[in-house]
């Protein structure tokens, strides 16, 4: 998977040089659509991990903790790699946008864990 | 005056030739005694763990059975239960801190400070939630366990203010039961007033440690448990001296009522004097021998009591520094210093535990001496 992913980040970097030279308005959305295909590529490497968490045999319980992680992992993944290709594109008050969604994507999956706390935290509190 | 003469012979000689025998009672005193000793423990079979079950209800069985070779049995049997639940726990703590410190290496290649921060929070918060899992169930253990314990000792007091008075001991039955009673009371109330309270002030400042980023309280928090315990330990002693020494002089006090009564019974009664003496001995020996059985029955039922517990607080504080040595090892600083907190408020759990155990252990062998002294009067 690793030299997939090689050989298409410099497929990529090749098109896109061959682009600017022939066509260079066109250079951007062929960096773009290349950037999209490898981040998904990477995220698809991602899957066996995941399986073999979900065949372990206490995973009922690790699946309630890992699967926030993993997902808040990707977001930031995806809000980085948006972020920097706004940048790039010289668009900064997008990518910073962009980065502030991100954030609050991860806050927002984590309120059933700030949820689950604050429910022990009562039940402590109130006996 | 011939007339009062021969009503005198009369009656003297009807009062001489009335047969006398004492009543006999349809249950002897010793059957009594045996009945109490063997019908005593049944109403605790309840609160008694299962590994202990098996030995059955009675004082006496309950005596004969608590050997070395049973208690490691039951050490054993306790082991094989716990390692089942805590092996779980165990691999969801080490998935939890894998998978941190899968994200540690991953945040590496996201330059953005805000998603590192918040990656950072969504990573702490599950370690948060593991690790406060795994902790409650063993904070409700301590907890009913205080409660069992206090429960067996207000129905041992009933039994062992009898068995003093029974033989005789009247002041130090009072001044034992007194004593007892606000030892119960006292660890009832470290219960509530201590135990919760303390836990829930280091869950606050561990929860301000492990999420607040720059804030460390663990400082704080250790310096809380600390006095808590420091101040336990005081008042322990000093209960344990004062009350011993209360037991001893009322033990002294009876065992001299005793020695006068028997020694004006020898003196003063003819003919039967000295047969009642040896009669008070000999009572005050069996009793001493019952009040010994349950005093070891008691010992062995505290101790199966407070021995899952103490297991499991242990087994637990071991996870938690295993755990904490892999989140440390695999460059997770702050979950580290998260388990460890937790590893710490489990040891002030096992501090109330164990002096509680320890004090109620104290007072019956106290009281097993007592009818040790008894027996040897």
């Amino acid at each position: 998977m690793m030299m997939k992913i090689c050989g298409g980040a410099l497929l990529v970097a090749f098109v896109t040089l061959l682009i600017r030279q022939l066509k260079p308005e066109m250079t951007m959305p062929v960096t773009v659509t290349g950037a999209v295909i490898l981040l998904l590529a990477v995220v698809g490497m991602l899957a066996p991990q995941i399986e073999y968490i979900n065949g372990l045999w206490y995973a009922e319980e690790l699946r309630g903790y890992a699967t926030p992680l993993v997902k808040s992992l990707g977001v930031a993944l995806v809000a980085q790699t948006a972020s920097d290709l706004c940048r790039d594109m010289g668009e900064n008050s997008a990518a910073s946008k962009v980065e502030f969604a991100g954030k609050l994507e991860i806050m927002l999956i984590c309120l059933p864990l700030i949820d689950k706390l604050l429910e022990f935290a009562r039940g402590l509190l109130l006996g | 005056m011939k007339v009062k003469f021969i009503t005198a012979t009369v009656l003297l000689a009807l009062f001489l030739t009335a047969g006398v025998r004492a009543e006999e009672p349809e249950t002897g005193s010793s059957d009594v005694l045996v009945e109490f000793g063997e019908s005593s423990l049944e109403e605790f079979s309840d609160i008694i763990p299962a590994a202990a079950q098996d030995i059955g209800s009675d004082a006496a069985a309950i005596a004969e059975e608590f050997t070395v070779g049973r208690v490691v049995d039951m050490i054993v049997a306790e082991l094989g239960e716990l390692v089942a639940p805590l092996t779980r726990q165990l691999s969801i703590l080490l998935g939890v801190v894998i998978i941190m410190s899968a994200i540690a290496a991953a945040k590496n290649s996201i330059s953005n400070a805000g998603l590192t921060a918040a990656l950072e929070y969504a990573a702490l918060l599950c370690a948060v939630l593991a690790a406060y899992g795994a902790v409650s169930g063993v904070w409700q253990r301590i907890a009913d366990t205080l409660d069992n314990l206090t429960a067996f000792m207000t129905g041992l007091i009933p039994m062992m203010g009898t068995l003093y008075v029974a033989g005789g001991n009247v002041t130090t039955a009072a001044v034992s039961s007194a004593g007892l009673m606000t030892l119960t009371a006292f660890c009832e109330q470290l219960s509530y007033y201590v135990l919760w309270p303390v836990l829930r002030v280091c869950f606050g400042l561990s929860l301000i440690t492990g999420l607040g980023g720059q804030v460390s309280l663990s400082g704080v928090t250790q310096t809380l448990r600390n006095m808590f315990t420091t101040t336990l330990a005081f008042i322990m002693s000093v209960l344990t001296f004062v009350i011993s020494n209360q037991v001893n002089l009322a033990l002294s006090a009876d065992n001299l009522s005793a020695r006068v009564m028997k020694f004006a019974a020898s003196s003063y009664i003819p003919v039967v004097g000295g047969a009642l003496g040896d009669a008070i001995r000999a009572i005050g020996g069996s009793i001493g021998v019952l009040r010994s059985t349950l005093g070891t029955a008691s010992v062995a039922v505290i101790f199966a009591l407070v021995l899952p517990a103490v297991l499991q607080i242990y087994l637990c504080r071991f996870t938690f520094s295993l755990t904490a040595s892999v989140a440390k090892l695999v460059g997770c600083d702050r979950e580290s210093s998260l388990f460890d907190e937790m590893r710490g408020m489990l040891g002030f759990g096992l501090a109330i535990l164990v002096s509680c155990a320890v004090m109620f252990l104290f007072f019956v062998t106290t009281f097993s001496r007592a009818a040790v002294g008894m027996v040897m009067q």
